[in-house]
C-alpha cells in the first residue's frame, strides 16, 4: 500500500535506490568508516580519502573493505564536485549498504556525507550508527567528556598505525569496536 | 586501487615464521583474505573434537593458551604468544581438533583461510618445512622453544600425556658413515675419526651388511686378531638391526634391549635392502629423555653460556609445571628444583670466575630470601650476597675491586637466565652485600644487637642464607657468630613485630581481602607471614640448619610439643599456598603473587579461607613467646 512512498524518489540516482532498496532487508554486518576531510563544516569542507572494513558475526574481514584517495589538489581547485569525488560517494554509498556505521565522532561524517547527498540529488544517509567516542564514554561511566580518537586507541591497547591512511584508521576503529563490544554486552 | 590494512596486516606477518619465508607481495594476497578474531579472557576459539576450522590462527596480541583434557584435568600444552602459529590441524589432519585453544588474556587473532595459504605451502619447501616442525614438534624440548618459538600439535604427543617422553620421537644422526665391505680396516678407522663418529655402517651391493663400532677395533684389531690392511667386512658385527623411520623413544629402547645392541640402523621400510637413513645410537636415547633432573644437573656442568643455562631454566620449569599438576608432594619438587636453581647458580658463578681469572682469596656466596629456604619454584627474583676472607688493609682495595666486578658478572648472567632483581637490591653486586667476613660478622651483631636502626630494611631474610659456592669455613663461621650471641630478645621482639605487622588474609567478616581487581595477593597475605613467624620460632628454638619454611614447622613441632598440632597445620597450610601461588605463576608466566579468587573453585576457596585461620593461631604463639610492647 506504502509502496506509491518509495516511488517519490522516481528521480533519485540509480547507486541511491539501490541503497534504498537495500534496507528492506535487516543487516547484521557493520562498517567501521573514517573519513579524511578538510575540516568539519560540511557546507565547505571536503572529503580528501575514504578508509572502511566491514564487520560481520565479531571479525573482521579484510576482504571487504574500501579504500579510496582523492586528489586533494584538483578537489580544492574545482569548486563543483568532480568525477572521481562523485565514483567515490557511489562506491562508498554501495560498499555501506544498510550496515551499521561505526565511527570516531561519525556524525560529522554523516553529514559531511549527507552534504554530498544532497548535490548528488540523492536523499540522507539512513544507517544506523555507533560512535566510538560515546561507547567509550558509556564503558568508563563518565559521558560527558571528550575522547581523542588516539586516546581511544590508547586505552584498548589497539596501536595506532604506523602507515596512516583512513583504511588503516578504519582497521583501527573496527578493532577497538570488537574489544569494547563485549564490555557493553552488545551481540 | 591502494590497500594499505592489508600492507599494515602483511608488516607484522612479514617478521615471523613461516610467514617470513614468504616475500612481501605475496604477504599482501594472504592479507587480504584474513580475518580479525577477537576473543575475551578464558573464551574458547576451539574446544577437543570440534569439527575444524577453515582456518589457522596467528596471535596479534594477547595470549592464547592449548590444553587438553587428560585424566579429567585440565593440562596446559602450551602457550601462544604475539606472532606465534597454531590451530595448524586442518593442514595435516582430517579428523576433528584435538586440544582447546582459550584466551588467557584477552586477545585478537588473525584467522588466515587455509585454502589461501595452501599454495603457497606447496611452492615453498621452506613453509611446509616449518609447518610440519611445528605440527609435530614435540614441546618437551627447550631449546627449540627458545630458537624457534614453535608451537606443538601433535596427536602422540597429547594421547600419551601422560608418557610423554616415551612416545616422542627421536633425534638422531640422519647423516651415518656408510662404507663398502672391500675398504681397509685403517681406510673406515680414519674415516671415523674425521667425523667424529663412534660408527659406520657396511654395505655391499647397496644392502646393510654390517656394522662396525668402536668396540670391534677394539676386540678384534687392537687386540692383534686382525690386522689394519684387511678388509673391514672382517672385523664387522653383523646382522644389523634395522627400523623404521619413526620410531619412538619407547620401542627403539625395547629393540635395544631385546637384541642386546647399542646401534640400531634407520631404513626406509625398517628392513635391510633399502635405503640407510641413519643411525640410532644409545646416546640419543638418552638424550631424548632430557627432561629428567638427573641429566639437567649433567647438563648444567657442562653448559658454558648464560644462553644454555636458560634452556636449562626452561626445562626445569617444565618439570615443575608437570610435577605439581601430577601432585606430586611439593616438598619434593621444592627439593628438586632448589638442587637444580643452586647448580644453575653455581655453574654461572664458575662461568664469571672462568671470564675474571681466580679469586685473590677464598670466598663464599649465598643464597637468600626464597632460594635460600629452597622454596624457590618460578622465576622470582633472586637475593644474594657475598662475604670474603679478611685482607690486609694495603690489599683491600683490589680484592674489594675484583669482587665487585664479580659480583657484577654473576648476576648479569643470572639476569640473562631469568631471575630478577630484587627490588630492594639485595645482591652481591650491592656494595653493601659484598663485603668481608668480619664486616659480614659486625653487620650480623648489629642485625641482632640493636634492631630497627635501619628501619626499612628487610633484614630478616638474611637469616635464611644458603651456601652455594667457594669457602665452606665461611658459612660456619657465620652460623657461629649469630648463634654465639647471647642475648638475642630484643631482636625476637623486632622480628615477632614485624611479623605480625603484615596485612591480615581475612577480613572482620571472613571474606577475603582482595586487592582492587578482585584478586588475592598470597604473597604478601599469606605466604609472607607463614616465612616470618617460622623464621623466628625457629631461631628463638635455636634450630640450626632447617631453613626450609616447611621443615622449620614440622621441627617446631617436635621442639615445642604444646602447640604441635598447630606446627604441623601450618606446615601443611605452607605447601598447599605454595601451591597454589606456583599454578598460578605457571599458569600466567609471572611470579603468582595475585590469586583469582574469582576462578577458584567453591572447595578450593572455602579450604584455602579455613586454612588461613592458622596464622591467627601462629600469632597468638608469637604474642605469648615475645614482648612486642617494646616496638610497637
Amino acid at each position: 500500500m506504502l509502496d506509491w512512498l518509495k516511488n517519490i524518489g522516481k528521480d533519485y540516482p540509480d547507486f541511491w535506490k539501490d541503497y534504498v532498496f537495500k534496507f528492506e532487508h535487516p543487516s547484521h554486518r557493520k562498517v567501521a568508516l573514517y573519513l579524511e576531510t578538510t575540516g568539519i563544516n560540511p557546507s565547505k569542507d571536503r572529503i580528501i580519502s575514504i578508509g572502511a572494513v566491514a564487520i560481520e558475526n565479531g571479525q573482521i574481514l579484510l576482504e571487504d573493505s574500501l579504500e579510496i584517495e582523492l586528489d586533494k589538489k584538483e578537489i580544492l581547485e574545482n569548486k563543483d564536485l568532480t568525477y572521481s569525488e562523485i565514483k567515490a560517494i557511489e562506491s562508498l554509498i554501495n560498499f555501506i549498504g544498510n550496515a551499521t556505521l561505526i565511527g570516531h565522532r561519525i556524525h560529522y561524517d554523516i553529514e559531511i556525507l549527507n552534504e554530498y547527498l544532497h548535490k548528488l540529488q540523492s536523499g540522507r544517509i539512513k544507517n544506523d550508527l555507533l560512535d566510538i567516542e560515546v561507547m567509550h564514554g558509556k564503558i568508563i561511566d563518565q559521558l560527558n567528556k571528550q575522547y581523542p580518537f588516539l586516546e581511544i586507541l590508547n586505552s584498548y591497547k589497539v596501536d595506532a598505525p604506523d602507515i596512516t591512511t583512513s583504511a588503516n584508521y578504519a582497521f583501527s576503529i573496527a578493532m577497538v569496536y570488537l574489544k569494547m563490544k563485549n564490555r557493553l554486552g552488545l551481540k | 586501487m591502494k590497500d594499505s590494512i592489508s600492507e599494515t596486516v602483511a608488516n607484522f606477518l612479514k617478521d615471523f615464521k613461516p610467514f617470513s619465508f614468504l616475500n612481501f607481495e605475496e604477504l599482501k594476497v594472504i592479507a587480504k583474505k584474513i580475518r580479525v578474531i577477537h576473543l575475551n579472557k578464558n573464551e574458547s576459539l576451539f574446544k577437543i573434537n570440534d569439527s575444524l576450522h577453515d582456518y589457522f590462527y596467528v596471535v596479534n596480541s594477547g595470549v592464547v593458551h592449548l590444553t587438553v583434557i587428560s585424566d579429567a584435568e585440565e593440562t596446559l600444552l602450551n602457550k601462544c604468544y604475539i606472532g606465534d602459529v597454531f590451530g595448524l590441524r586442518p593442514f595435516f589432519a582430517k579428523n576433528n581438533y584435538q586440544m582447546t585453544a582459550k584466551a588467557n588474556e584477552e586477545s585478537m587473532l588473525y584467522a588466515v583461510p587455509i585454502d589461501v595459504f595452501k599454495p603457497f605451502v606447496s611452492q615453498n619447501s621452506e613453509v611446509l618445512n616449518f609447518l610440519l616442525q611445528s605440527f609435530a614438534q614435540n614441546s618437551t624440548n627447550p631449546t627449540d622453544k627458545i630458537n624457534q618459538e614453535l608451537i606443538s600439535d601433535s596427536v602422540q604427543f597429547i594421547e600419551f600425556q601422560n608418557d610423554l617422553s616415551f612416545f616422542q620421537t627421536l633425534n638422531y644422526n640422519r647423516k651415518p658413515l656408510i662404507v663398502e665391505h672391500n675398504q681397509t680396516i685403517r681406510e673406515v678407522a680414519i674415516a671415523m675419526s674425521d667425523n667424529l663418529l663412534d660408527n659406520a655402517f657396511v654395505k655391499e651391493t647397496d644392502t646393510v651388511i654390517g656394522i662396525v663400532t668402536d668396540a670391534d677395533f677394539r676386540l678384534k684389531v687392537a687386540t692383534g686378531k686382525h690386522a689394519i690392511h684387511s678388509h673391514i667386512d672382517k672385523i664387522m658385527t653383523y646382522p644389523v638391526i634395522t627400523v623404521t623411520e619413526n620410531i619412538s623413544l619407547a620401542e627403539a629402547q625395547l629393540v635395544m634391549l631385546s637384541h642386546k645392541v647399542h646401534h640400531l640402523c634407520v631404513t626406509l621400510d625398517g628392513t635391510a635392502h633399502t635405503e640407510i637413513k641413519g643411525v640410532i645410537t644409545q646416546n640419543d636415547l638418552v638424550e631424548a629423555q632430557a627432561n629428567s633432573p638427573g641429566v639437567l644437573l649433567k647438563e648444567i656442568k657442562r653448559s658454558g653460556t648464560a644462553q644454555q643455562l636458560k634452556s636449562i631454566r626452561y626445562a626445569l620449569a617444565d618439570i615443575i609445571q608437570q610435577a605439581v599438576t601430577k601432585n606430586i608432594p611439593l616438598q619434593h619438587i621444592f627439593n628438586v628444583s632448589g638442587e637444580i636453581t643452586l647448580s644453575i647458580i653455581r655453574r654461572s658463578i664458575e662461568i664469571a670466575i672462568l671470564e675474571l681469572g681466580s679469586p685473590p682469596v677464598p670466598f663464599a656466596f649465598f643464597s637468600i630470601g626464597s632460594q635460600g629456604r629452597k622454596e624457590q619454584l618460578l622465576l622470582t627474583d633472586y637475593d644474594n650476597f657475598l662475604v670474603y676472607h679478611d685482607v690486609d688493609i694495603q690489599k683491600n682495595r683490589i680484592v674489594k675491586d675484583y669482587f665487585s666486578q664479580l659480583t657484577k658478572r654473576i648476576n648479569e648472567i643470572l639476569e640473562k637466565i631469568g631471575y630478577k632483581h630484587c627490588e630492594y637490591n639485595h645482591n652481591a653486586h650491592n656494595l653493601q652485600w659484598c663485603k668481608s667476613l668480619s664486616e659480614w660478622i659486625k653487620q650480623y651483631e648489629n642485625w641482632i644487637n640493636t634492631p630497627g636502626e635501619y628501619t626499612n630494611e628487610h633484614c630478616s631474610i638474611f637469616f635464611d642464607f644458603e651456601f652455594v659456592y667457594g669457602d665452606q669455613n665461611i658459612e660456619s663461621e657465620i652460623t657461629e657468630a649469630i648463634f654465639s650471641i647471647k642475648n638475642k630478645t630484643l631482636f625476637f621482639d623486632y622480628l615477632g613485630n614485624d611479623a605480625l605487622r603484615k596485612p591480615a588474609p581475612l577480613n572482620f567478616f571472613k571474606k577475603f581481602n582482595e586487592e582492587d581487581n578482585g584478586t588475592f595477593n598470597i604473597k604478601a597475605k599469606a605466604i609472607d607471614q607463614l616465612v616470618d613467624i617460622g623464621r623466628l620460632l625457629a631461631f628463638h628454638h635455636g634450630l640450626k640448619g632447617v631453613n626450609n619454611s616447611f621443615y622449620r614447622y614440622k621441627e617446631l613441632a617436635i621442639k615445642d610439643a604444646d602447640n604441635a598440632e598447630i606446627y604441623l597445620n601450618a606446615a601443611d597450610v605452607f605447601l598447599q599456598v605454595s601451591r597454589l601461588r606456583t599454578l598460578e605463576g605457571l599458569k600466567n608466566d609471572n611470579i603468582g603473587i595475585f590469586i583469582d579468587i574469582e576462578n577458584l573453585s567453591k572447595s578450593d576457596k572455602e579450604k584455602l579461607k579455613e586454612s588461613l585461620h592458622v596464622l591467627k593461631d601462629l600469632e597468638e604463639i608469637v604474642k605469648d613467646t615475645f614482648q612486642l610492647t617494646q616496638f610497637s
